[in-house]
C-alpha cells in the first residue's frame, strides 16, 4: 500500500543536507541494542541490493548475503513487529535515531528511495522470504536499470504487491510549483477538447440490441484470459506487436517509414535474443526478411534498414548474448539456433568462436562447441586455424569441437595435440584419445606425442599405445628407447609397453642385453644400467619360463644400479604368477 | 528447492527479464553523452555572450551540441536534463563529474537559476541553428517577473524545448501533505495529468508514462475501495472533454480487469494504456488511422518493458474487432479487447462531445454490446462487464412503479440484485426535481419496482443535472 507522506517532524529527526561530503559511511554510534540491530539489517539490505551489480546471482557470495539478510529480517521483525523506517536524502531513521548513512549517491539505499519520493517504509511481521525477494528485485532493478520514465521506486514497490510492507511517499524529485501551478490554472480555464468534432459521427459498434443475462464465467476460462498477460506470453506479444507494426508499414495509406519504428524493432530483437525465445527469435528473423522484401516506394531506405537490422541479429554482440543465455539445465544445441545463425550471420563459425572465447558459463560453452562442431564439418580447416592461434581454455574448447568432426585427419590432429605446449590443450587431447577407438591414423601422431611429453601425460599416451595392441608401435618405441630416456623409471615404463606389445617375439631382441659375458666370476651383463633395466622391463612382460630364466640369469650379473630394478620385476612377476595359479 | 534457491531463481529471472545488460549499456551511453551535453551547452551559452550568432566561432560548438542532442534523442526519445543542487541528471542517470569539472556544472546551474528553471526537456533533434538559439536564450537576461514563464515563451519559437521549475528534494513543505486521498482528488489530479499529456502530444512531445502511472495507481486504489465508482465514470467529469472520455474508459477498463482477476500491477498497466488509447487522434490525418498514429506516438518512448509492449498492442488493436471479418480480432490482445468494450460503452452512453440526445441509455448500450458478443466483442469480457454493471447500469434513468424517476447509482449485489439496483429519486411523484437525500435498494423486497427506462433525450436539463449531482456523490 502506498500512502501520502505525513512526516513526523520532531526534535530527534536530524536530516543532513546534501552539501555534506560525497562519500561517507555510517560511523559507529552509541546506539541502543535494538537500533543497532536495525542498523545491521539496513547495512545488509543495502549490500545485498548492490550485490547483483558485482556478482552473478548464483555466486556463493550472493547466496551468503541473501541468507544473512533473511536471518536479519526474521530476527529484527521478531523483536519489532512493526518496523518503521523514515527516509532522509542520505539517511534512514528508526525511532528517532539515525541507523543508516551513505552519502554516495550511486550506492546509497536511502538516496535511491528518497529521490523517488519514498519517505517511510513500514515492515510488518509476516514479511517473508517471498516478499523479500520481490523487494530485492525492485531495489536491484533501480540500482542497475535505467528509468526510461516507465516506473520509479514508488510504482515498482506498489506493483510488487508487498502486503507486509507499507510505502509512504510523496512525488519525489519534483519541480517547484510556480511554473507548474500557473500552467494548471491557465489550462483549467480553457478546457479544449482534443478529439475531432466529427469523431462521434463514426458508427459505434452494432445497432442490434439483445437483453443481457447475468452469467458466471467458468474459472478456468478466466484463468486462460489472465494467462494472456502472463510473463510467459511476452515473446509472443512482442511478435504480434511487430506483426501489427509491419502491417502498418505495409499500408500505403499510412505512408510510414521503417526508420521511425527501428528502435522498437531493436528493442524487440534484444528482448528475444535469448536461448529461452529461440522459436520466437526465428519468427522475428523471418518477419524481418519479409519486411525487407516488401516494396514500399514511399520509404526508399526501408530495404537497407531492414537488412541492417537482420544483420545486427548476427552481430558479435548478438551471438555473445545468445550463447551467454543458454540455460544451465539444457546445454543442448537446438535446431532453431542454427537456423537463426544461418540466416543472420555471414560467418557463423567466426562469430561463435568469438563468443566462445569470452564465455565463462559451462552451458554456453557447451552449446558454442556444438555449434563449432556443426559449422566445422564444412570448414574444418578454418576451425583448426583458429585453434592454432588460441590458448588455454579457449584452445581446449576449440579442440573439443574439432574432436567431434569425423575423419582420420581429425583423429591425427587431435593426437598431435597431446604434445601441445599448452597443458589445457594436452589434457583435452588426452581425454579424447582415451575415449576414441584406436586407428592407424593415430600412429605417428601418438609416437610423436610420446617423444615430446613426459611424466603423467607420457604414461597416459603409453597406455593408449598399449591398448591399441598394434605391434607397429614397437619399432618406433625401441628407437625412442635407444635415443635415450630421462631416467630408469621412464625407461622401464616405455620398455614394458614394448614388451607387452611384442610378446614372445621380443625375447630374441632383448636376450643379448640380459646375457652375461665375461669369464667365471667376472661375468657381467653388457651395456649400461639403463640398457639392462630397459631390457629386463621388456622381458618381464613376456610370459613363460624362458623369460623368467633370462631375468634370473640377468639379475646375478646385473650392474649394482640395475639390480634392484630387476629384483622388483622378478618379484612382480612371481606375484602375478601366484595370482594366476589356481 | 530451498528458500534461497527460490529467491535466487526469482531474482535471476527478474534481472534477465529487465534486460539488465542493455540497461547498463544505455546508462553508460547516456552518462557519457549527457556529460557532453551539459558541458557543451554551458560552453555554448558562454560563447554566445562573446560572439554574435552568425560568427563562425559558434558553428563548431553548435554542431557538436546538435549532434549530441540528436544522439541522445535517438536513444532516449526525449532528453531531460535536470540540475538538482550540485548534481546533473540526464533521464534519471546521474552524470559523473570530476571535481575540476564541477565549476562548469555550477555555471550552468547558475544560468538555469537566473531564469528560475531547473531543467530542460528536448523532444526532437535540434539543428545547429536552433541549438545556438537555445544557448542564446539561456544566456540572455532573465525577465524580472516570472522569468521561467518568460523563457518558456521565448523558447516556444525555437520549438521542441520545454523547461521545468527548479528541482529539489522535497523537505520543507512535506508536512503539509494530506492523508488519504478522496476519489474527487484522485480524479482531479488525473484530469490534469491527462490534459497535460494531450497538450504535450498535440505539440509533438512525448507523454510521460510515469506521471500517468502514478494517477492510475491512485485510481486502482480508489476503485478497490469502492468499485461502483467506475460504473458512474461516464457521467462524471466535465462534459464535452476528451479527458472525461479517457478517464471513463480507464475506470471501466479497471473495473473489467479487476473482475477478470488481473493483479494490481497488470491493472496499472491496463489503466495507463486506457488513458493513452486515443492520443492518436491528435496527430492522425484521418480518424480511422488514430490507432496506428497513437502507436507511432507512444513508440517514441525508448526502453523495453512489459508495460510498454502491452500498451502499444492495446492502442494499436483496440479497434481490431471492428474490422471486416477476415481481419477481425486476429490475435487481438486482452488489453485491446478490454479497451474495446469499455470504449464502446462509454461512447454509447456519453458521446465525446456530449450532446445529450445522442447518448444511449446504459441498458441499451449494454444490450448492444451483448448483441455483439463473440463477434464484435469478447464474449467473456462482455459477460463480466454486464455482471459488474447490472441489468440497469449506473446512470440509467428509471421510471419507478410509483411514477417517480430515479437514477441508478449502482447495481445490486448478487443474483437477486442484478436486476434490482440501488437508485436515488431525482423526480418525485409530485414532479419535484431534486436528488433525494437517501437511496433506495430495489432488491430489498419493497413494493417499488421498475416500470421502464427513460431515454436520456427525454430527461430534460433539470433532471440531467440532478442525475449528475447524484452520480458525482457516488464517485466521491
Amino acid at each position: 500500500m502506498v500512502q501520502d507522506a505525513i512526516l513526523e517532524s520532531g526534535p530527534d529527526l536530524q536530516m543532513e543536507t546534501p552539501d555534506a561530503s560525497r562519500r561517507d559511511t555510517a560511523r559507529a554510534e552509541a546506539l541502543p541494542a535494538r537500533h543497532q540491530q536495525v542498523a545491521g539489517l539496513l547495512a545488509q539490505l543495502a549490500t545485498t541490493g548492490r550485490a547483483f551489480l558485482l556478482y552473478d546471482i548464483r555466486n556463493d557470495t550472493v547466496r551468503r548475503a541473501l541468507r544473512n539478510l533473511l536471518d536479519a529480517f526474521a530476527t529484527t521483525l521478531a523483536a519489532e513487529p512493526q518496523l518503521r523506517l523514515d527516509m532522509g536524502p542520505f539517511e534512514i531513521f528508526f525511532d528517532g535515531r539515525r541507523v543508516y548513512l551513505d552519502r554516495d549517491r550511486e550506492r546509497s539505499l536511502a538516496f535511491r528511495l528518497y529521490r523517488d519520493g519514498v519517505r517511510a517504509l513500514v515492515f510488518r511481521q509476516g514479511f517473508d522470504a517471498d516478499e523479500l525477494a520481490r523487494l530485492l528485485e525492485v531495489l536491484s532493478l533501480r540500482y542497475t536499470g535505467i528509468h526510461q520514465h516507465e516506473d520509479d521506486m514508488v510504482t515498482l514497490l506498489w506493483k510488487a504487491g508487498l502486503h507486509h510492507l507499507d510505502v509512504i511517499a510523496v512525488e519525489g524529485l519534483a519541480p517547484e510549483s510556480g511554473l507548474v501551478a500557473a500552467d494548471s490554472v491557465a489550462r483549467a480555464s480553457d478546457p479544449r477538447p482534443y478529439l475531432p468534432e466529427d469523431v462521434d459521427a463514426e458508427p459505434v459498434g452494432p445497432t442490434l440490441e439483445v437483453a443481457p443475462e447475468r452469467l458466471e464465467p467458468v474459472p478456468s476460462t478466466l484463468a486462460g484470459l489472465r494467462a494472456e498477460v502472463g510473463p510467459g506470453r511476452l515473446p509472443e506479444d512482442a511478435l504480434l506487436l511487430l506483426a501489427g507494426i509491419v502491417r502498418a508499414l505495409e499500408d500505403p495509406e499510412e505512408g510510414l517509414c521503417l526508420s521511425e519504428a527501428l528502435h522498437l524493432c531493436e528493442e524487440i530483437r534484444d528482448f528475444l535474443m535469448s536461448a529461452d525465445s529461440l522459436p520466437e527469435l526465428l519468427r522475428f528473423v523471418r518477419q524481418l526478411q519479409a519486411l525487407s522484401r516488401f516494396d514500399a516506394p514511399w520509404d526508399p531506405e526501408r530495404h537497407a534498414s531492414a537488412v541492417a537490422l537482420l544483420v545486427s541479429c548476427g552481430s558479435d554482440r548478438a551471438v555473445r548474448r545468445l550463447v551467454h543465455s543458454i540455460p544451465v539445465v539444457d546445454p543442448l544445441l537446438r535446431g532453431e539456433l542454427v537456423e537463426i545463425l544461418d540466416v543472420v550471420c555471414s560467418d557463423p563459425l567466426t562469430a561463435v568462436a568469438e563468443a566462445l572465447a569470452v564465455e565463462d558459463r559451462p552451458s554456453g560453452r557447451a552449446v558454442a562447441r556444438q555449434l563449432l562442431e556443426h559449422y566445422g564439418r564444412r570448414r574444418g580447416a578454418q576451425l583448426r586455424e583458429r585453434f592454432g592461434s588460441a590458448q588455454g581454455r579457449v584452445a581446449a574448447d576449440l579442440l573439443r569441437s574439432i574432436a567431434g568432426l569425423d575423419g582420420e585427419e581429425t583423429a591425427s590432429f587431435v593426437a598431435k595435440q597431446a604434445a601441445h605446449p599448452d597443458p589445457e590443450v594436452r589434457e583435452e587431447a588426452l581425454w579424447h584419445l582415451e575415449r576414441t577407438a584406436h586407428s592407424s591414423a593415430l600412429g605417428h601422431a601418438l609416437v610423436e606425442s610420446v617423444r615430446r611429453t613426459e611424466g603423467e601425460q607420457r604414461r597416459r599416451l603409453l597406455a593408449l599405445i598399449e591398448r591399441s595392441r598394434d605391434r607397429r608401435f614397437v619399432k618406433p618405441l625401441v628407437v625412442l628407447l635407444h635415443a635415450g630416456v630421462r631416467d630408469l623409471a621412464e625407461a622401464r615404463e616405455l620398455a614394458r609397453v614394448v614388451g607387452r606389445l611384442e610378446g614372445e617375439a621380443g625375447l630374441a631382441r632383448w636376450t643379448p642385453a640380459l646375457t652375461p659375458v665375461g669369464r667365471f666370476f667376472r661375468r657381467r651383463l653388457p651395456g649400461t644400467p639403463a640398457v639392462q633395466v630397459t631390457a629386463a622391463a621388456a622381458v618381464a612382460e613376456i610370459p613363460g619360463e624362458p623369460a623368467t630364466h633370462l631375468l634370473e640369469l640377468a639379475l646375478s650379473a646385473a650392474a649394482a644400479e640395475a639390480r634392484p630394478w630387476i629384483e622388483e620385476l622378478l618379484e612382480e612377476r612371481a606375484t602375478a604368477g601366484a595370482r594366476e595359479r589356481p | 528447492m530451498s528458500t534461497l534457491d527460490l529467491i535466487q531463481d526469482r531474482l535471476e529471472q527478474a534481472l534477465r527479464g529487465a534486460g539488465q545488460g542493455d540497461d547498463r549499456e544505455i546508462a553508460a551511453h547516456v552518462r557519457d553523452e549527457g556529460h557532453r551535453l551539459a558541458f557543451l551547452l554551458n560552453g555554448l551559452v558562454r560563447a554566445t555572450r562573446l560572439y554574435a550568432l552568425e560568427n563562425d566561432a559558434l558553428s563548431g560548438p553548435a554542431a557538436e551540441l546538435s549532434a549530441v542532442i540528436g544522439s541522445l534523442v535517438d536513444r532516449l526519445g526525449v532528453v531531460n536534463l535536470a540540475l538538482v543542487e550540485d548534481q546533473a541528471y540526464v533521464n534519471d542517470v546521474r552524470l559523473r563529474v570530476r571535481p575540476l569539472e564541477q565549476f562548469a556544472l555550477d555555471q550552468l546551474s547558475a544560468e538555469f537559476a537566473r531564469h528560475d528553471i531547473g531543467g530542460l526537456s528536448i523532444h526532437h533533434r535540434l539543428d545547429p541553428g536552433r541549438a545556438k538559439l537555445l544557448a542564446l536564450e539561456l544566456a540572455g537576461p532573465a525577465a524580472a517577473e516570472q522569468p521561467a514563464a518568460a523563457l518558456r515563451a521565448r523558447l516556444a519559437s525555437i520549438g521542441d524545448v520545454e523547461v521545468s521549475g527548479p528541482w529539489r528534494f522535497r523537505i520543507g513543505d512535506e508536512a503539509e501533505q494530506q492523508g488519504p486521498k478522496t476519489h474527487a482528488d484522485v480524479l482531479a489530479r488525473a484530469e490534469v495529468a491527462v490534459r497535460d499529456t494531450l497538450e504535450r502530444v498535440a505539440v509533438g512531445w512525448m507523454p510521460n508514462p510515469l506521471r500517468i502511472r502514478r494517477v492510475v495507481i491512485d485510481l486502482v486504489e480508489s476503485l478497490r475501495q469502492r468499485p461502483e465508482r467506475a460504473a458512474v465514470a461516464p457521467f462524471a467529469g466535465r462534459v464535452g472533454t476528451s479527458e472525461r472520455h479517457l478517464l471513463s474508459v480507464c475506470q471501466l477498463s479497471l473495473l473489467l480487469g479487476r473482475d477478470l482477476g488481473l493483479n494490481e500491477a497488470t491493472l496499472s498497466d491496463l489503466g495507463v494504456a486506457a488513458l493513452l488509447h486515443d492520443i492518436g487522434y491528435l496527430t492522425s490525418k484521418r480518424p480511422a488511422g488514430h490507432a496506428v498514429a497513437g502507436v507511432w506516438l507512444l513508440m517514441r518512448q525508448r526502453g523495453f518493458s512489459e508495460a510498454k509492449l502491452r500498451r502499444l498492442r492495446a492502442v494499436l488493436e483496440h479497434h481490431d474487432e471492428d474490422l471486416p471479418a477476415p481481419s477481425r480480432g486476429r490475435d487481438t490482445s486482452l488489453f485491446a479487447r478490454i479497451l474495446h468494450v469499455a470504449d464502446q460503452y462509454d461512447r454509447l452512453v456519453a458521446p465525446f462531445h456530449g450532446r445529450l440526445g445522442d447518448s444511449l441509455a446504459p441498458p441499451r448500450a449494454l444490450a448492444r454490446l451483448w448483441a455483439g458478443r463473440g463477434e464484435r466483442f469478447d464474449a467473456v469480457l462482455v459477460a463480466l462487464f454486464a455482471r459488474a454493471l447490472g441489468f440497469y447500469p449506473a446512470g440509467t434513468l428509471l421510471e419507478l412503479s410509483d411514477g417517480s424517476w430515479a437514477v441508478v447509482e449502482r447495481a445490486g449485489t448478487g443474483r437477486e440484485g442484478w436486476q434490482r439496483p440501488v437508485v436515488r429519486i431525482v423526480r418525485a411523484t409530485d414532479g419535484t426535481v431534486s436528488p433525494a437525500a437517501g437511496t433506495i435498494d430495489l432488491a430489498q423486497g419493497g413494493a417499488l419496482g421498475v416500470m421502464q427506462v427513460v431515454e436520456p433525450g427525454l430527461a430534460g436539463a433539470g433532471i440531467a443535472a440532478a442525475c449528475r449531482t447524484a452520480l458525482t456523490a457516488v464517485a466521491d
